[in-house]
């Protein structure tokens, strides 16, 4: 007779297959990168308390076969702007030459914050950047959990509220707020909706493309085949050369925001590559990757 | 819509349900553990992509239709017969491609088959070891059913209630039918071998000598003969919704939950759970035949395996083995066990230990092993596990982020090191592993507090961040240290990501939004502080060193044995009463850095309901309630109830099971001597209840 105690055991349930599957109310959308087409990446460099210390914002373009700064500019605190400004002296803004006449330029968090509702809401170009739901964060003036009941944050940028008398200010109704949707408890990566607003620039245009949010931490491991945490061995795995040891904040944001630039259009062409139709901010995983490549059929 | 969906003719929930409930996900053993052995690691080229190869599991995404067949066991009873004879027919592709997608409901007694289970401690493991399920049934794929006669059971032995197999027909009328591949490989899946194509695929992107195609051509091959067949998404719904699954008997479970599951696009649990269990036969061969050569395996993952291998084979002391010593096989002989397969196309990569390079292991327990070379008169380590070491513990030592050339943290490779060459320089005894490491060993920054990086990233997290440190200020995604205690519950915090080690005492740590005082101690003196130094409260911190020694510490209840040598695989006693249909694998759904202070894990696990099934219960009919519950010592009324449909506790069950098999060992005689006291009684075991109560009470008194 035996005496061993007994345990509880474990199975799968099996999902009817006739449920909806996660995904299937999403349009099919299609895309190539063409030449031309704009985007914004925007990253930050904070201190060992994860304070923000300066952020950057760079207007890129897509050419044939790689990404291009066209504007580059600066945001900081406001009573460390002049010093900032003052630092950076004439230096000329990282973009190819012909474009960068004036010098690079320094701005109050407020004007970054106008500048991302202008470019990602109103205007629909694609978000970039390397662990976005941080930068973002970071980048937030006021934000905490929705109180919608679903696990998801709401974030009102710097720059998004209006001074009204007697020194008293209000959220601006023409300012979008941002809701995040964490992918996970401790998984990177997020959802991202716009809620929308009064304002007409901003409101659906049905012939505009959805907007979009490119984090390169996700696209780059969806395309490498596992997570990646540091930016350096992402760069490396796309032969980026990525700064390391430099100890200038403001140096260290404008060479990491190059090659972040850099590393955005080899992940574009090599996502166009090996997913034809796929946007990159459709690839959360190579799992998605993999879905896409089974879903489309060819002759 | 799913893939599938629309494909299937006559397939019923039972079908579903039952082979389902075969699918298991990856697996570790730890056999001979605490031991510095010269081993080899294996590994199988492409796994999933063979696995899927070899069942036809591409098929499923070229055909018109998918409908059930039912089998008789006489052809599969003498694929058995042939593998207990050790025949060759198990490497026969023909074989692998007639069986498929074939499952076997049968009633384990004993035989080593795969089962989650919950360990004494309260974790959950899938483990293979010998399942009793009292009567129950089980369902598991054909391979799982060859591995147990790979295990050494008799094939006549068996149990087989059913035989089923779900049979992808026909081809589908559209015309654009091919996949394309990473590499721009196109693909019919109608009449071409997908998980040949994969491999193809990755040979491509090999040859282009770019990393990272090399790792989307992996993962896209693991995520289409694999990944995306056990796909299952989890959404979180402002309200509880109702969601519904089927289970192991047929019968559909309801739950409420805000966190439904949903099945992926071209999700086929049955075809996910066959590919596993293919990986796991070839596994259980090769350890049947690395035992008939006299070894044993050392460890053992969903698609790799350690033998203990040197250059010219011997023998090595190992508690727990015959005679305390087993046998080393040169690698020669391993390279002859492995070419057995070369029929099936299944190929044993190596990684680790060749002739040229011979390599000594350490199995430290449940995917925890480390792979060194002799390098003077210390030891290189050429591959080790970063679990429960690796990104989530804060890098203490003095070079932040610094990683060693594979990408694994250098810190903890360190300290693997030191542990590796004090373990190899100590004889083989049943002490347990960190009372032979001397803690003077360790570097000076393994003093420092072990601090667990954390990412605020869902509203919990963010809520218990700002009441900890009493800043409802702190932005979303913020990150930050949360000292680790030991006790098992959430520490203080401190926002930031200090990668500076040596900074950390300047961290503002904060509990109950308060600063505290954070103190790490050995033995009576305080060997780290940190935080205010005006604090009144004081928190004890583990240290890095006391982390790496629990670390090492080799307990698994999953297996019995010695603390230091070879180990078998405790038994599984169970009854479908207390078997459970859960959704998603909760440890799957937490990233490694989730922080488990606040998060629980058993929260990101949906729970639909138990099995039902009365066998059991039928089994107490038959045997009479009265006579189960003088046997057992439980009152009549609990039997009775628990009969009719009520539910009890695994401890109970135990009882009414032990007391079952007593029945059955101890049929009714006329008259013969109580158990007890020896009195003569016509009663089944004891002249009374008394002498019952005595002998339950007090089993071991003569």
């Amino acid at each position: 007779v035996s005496d061993e105690p007994l345990v509880r055991l474990r199975v799968r349930g099996n999902l009817p297959l006739a449920a909806e599957p996660s995904g299937a109310n999403k349009p099919p959308r299609l895309y190539w990168p063409r030449p031309g087409e704009p985007g914004l990446l925007i990253h930050t460099v904070t201190d060992e308390t994860d304070r923000l210390i300066v952020a950057t914002a760079r207007e890129v373009e897509l050419t044939h076969d790689r990404a291009v700064t066209i504007s580059e500019r600066l945001y900081t605190w406001p009573d460390q702007v002049p010093d900032a400004q003052a630092a950076l002296g004439a230096t000329r803004p990282d973009v190819p030459a012909g474009l960068g006449a004036t010098p690079v330029r320094v701005d109050d968090l407020g004007t970054g914050g106008r500048l991302i509702s202008n470019r990602l809401y109103r205007q629909r170009q694609p978000g970039i950047g390397w662990d976005q739901p941080r930068r973002f964060g970071q980048l937030a003036a006021h934000a905490g959990p929705a109180r919608s009941g679903c696990e998801m944050f709401f974030l009102r940028l710097f720059g998004f509220d209006v001074q009204i008398a007697g020194g008293l200010w209000r959220w601006s109704w023409l300012r979008p707020t941002l809701m995040v949707t964490p992918r996970g408890p401790g998984q990177a990566g997020a959802f991202y909706r716009w809620v929308e607003t009064n304002d007409p620039l901003g409101r659906a245009r049905l012939k505009w493309p959805p907007r979009a949010m490119v984090d390169l931490r996700i696209l780059t491991g969806a395309l490498c085949g596992h997570d990646l945490d540091d930016p350096a061995q992402a760069s490396r795995m796309f032969g980026i050369t990525w700064p390391e040891d430099v100890a200038d904040p403001v140096e260290r944001l404008r060479l990491e925001a190059r090659a972040l630039v850099e590393l955005y259009g080899q992940c574009v062409y090599a996502l166009a590559e090996i997913a034809p139709g796929m946007h990159p901010a459709d690839a959360h995983s190579f799992g998605s990757i993999t879905n896409h490549l089974l879903g489309r059929r060819y002759l | 819509m799913n893939a599938f969906a629309t494909k299937l003719r006559g397939v019923t929930d039972l079908d579903f349900g039952a082979a389902a409930s075969a699918c298991l996900g990856g697996l570790f053993r730890a056999i001979i553990v605490g031991i510095v052995m010269p081993l080899a690691l294996r590994d199988i080229r492409s796994a999933y992509a063979t696995m899927a190869s070899l069942l036809g599991i591409g098929r499923l995404f070229g055909c018109a239709s998918i409908r059930t067949v039912e089998h008789d066991a006489g052809w599969l009873l003498d694929l058995l017969a042939d593998v207990a004879a050790g025949g060759d027919r198990i490497v026969d592709r023909a074989t692998w491609l007639r069986l498929g997608l074939t499952f076997v409901t049968l009633r384990p007694r004993g035989e080593w088959l795969p089962a989650t289970v919950q360990l004494p401690n309260g974790e959950w493991r899938t483990v293979v070891a010998p399942l009793d399920l009292s009567g129950g049934t089980a369902t598991v794929h054909w391979c799982d059913l060859v591995a147990v006669i790979a295990a050494g059971a008799d094939p006549t032995a068996l149990e087989i209630v059913r035989i089923f197999e779900f049979r992808p027909e026909g081809v589908p009328r559209r015309k654009a039918r091919r996949i394309r591949m990473g590499s721009g490989l196109l693909v019919d899946p109608s009449t071409e071998d997908l998980g040949a194509a994969c491999i193809a695929d990755r040979a491509l992107a090999k040859a282009t000598g770019e990393e990272w195609r090399e790792g989307f051509a992996k993962a896209n091959t693991n995520a289409s003969c694999y990944g995306a067949l056990g796909r299952v998404d989890r959404k979180t719904e402002p309200q509880p919704v109702e969601t519904v699954v089927i289970g192991p008997d047929g019968q559909r479970l309801t739950v409420r939950t805000r966190h439904p599951e949903t099945p992926g696009p071209y999700a086929f649990l049955p075809a996910a759970g066959a590919v596993a269990a293919g990986t796991r036969l070839v596994m259980a061969l090769v350890r049947r035949a690395v035992l008939a050569a006299g070894s044993e395996v050392a460890a053992m993952h969903a698609d790799s395996v350690a033998i203990p291998t040197s250059t010219t084979g011997g023998w090595m002391a190992c508690p727990g083995a015959p005679n305390r010593r087993l046998r080393v096989l040169s690698h020669a002989e391993l390279d002859r066990i492995l070419a057995w397969f070369a029929p099936l196309g299944v190929q044993f990569k190596p990684e680790i230990g060749t002739a040229d390079e011979p390599t000594c292991g350490l199995v430290v327990g449940v995917n925890k092993v480390i792979y060194a070379q002799p390098d003077g008169a210390s030891w290189r380590i050429v591959r080790s596990s970063d679990t429960a070491l690796g990104g989530h513990v804060a890098d203490p030592s003095d070079h932040a982020g610094k990683r060693t050339p594979d990408r694994r943290w250098a810190w903890s490779a360190e300290l693997q090191r030191i542990a590796f060459q004090a373990l190899a320089a100590h004889p083989v005894d049943d002490r347990p592993l960190p009372a032979l490491i001397d803690p003077t060993d360790l570097p000076q920054w393994a003093q420092r507090p072990a601090l667990r990086r954390h990412t605020a990233s869902t509203p919990k997290p963010l809520r218990a961040l700002r009441k900890q440190t009493g800043d409802p200020t702190i932005s979303p995604f913020r990150c930050y240290l949360r000292v680790d205690t030991g006790a098992g519950v959430g520490g203080p915090v401190a926002v930031g990501s200090w990668p500076d080690a040596r900074r950390w005492a300047d961290a503002d740590f904060r509990a109950d939004g308060q600063s505290v005082r954070v103190q790490v101690w050995a033995g009576d003196r305080v060997v780290w502080s940190g935080g205010s130094p005006r604090a009144s409260r004081v928190v004890m911190a583990r240290s890095i060193a006391e982390l790496f020694l629990g670390w090492l510490a080799t307990d698994d209840p999953s297996m019995a044995g010695p603390a230091r040598g070879l180990r078998n695989p405790a038994p599984v006693r169970s009854t479908p009463e207390l078997v459970t249909v859960v959704g998603k694998d909760g440890d799957e759904l937490l990233a490694y850095d989730a922080d488990l202070s606040i998060i629980d894990p058993a929260s990101q696990r949906l729970e639909y309901g138990a099995v039902h099934d009365d066998t059991l219960r039928d089994r107490v009919r038959t045997a009479g309630i009265r006579a189960v519950a003088r046997e057992s010592g439980i009152a009549a009324r609990t039997i009775g109830g628990w009969v009719s449909g009520g539910r009890t506790n695994p401890h109970t069950l135990t009882r009414i099971i032990t007391a079952l098999q007593t029945i059955d060992t101890h049929p009714h005689t006329p008259e013969h001597p109580c158990d007890t006291c020896g009195a003569p009684t016509l009663r089944p075991r004891y002249c009374s209840d008394r002498c019952a109560m005595r002998h339950y009470r007090h089993p071991d008194a003569p």
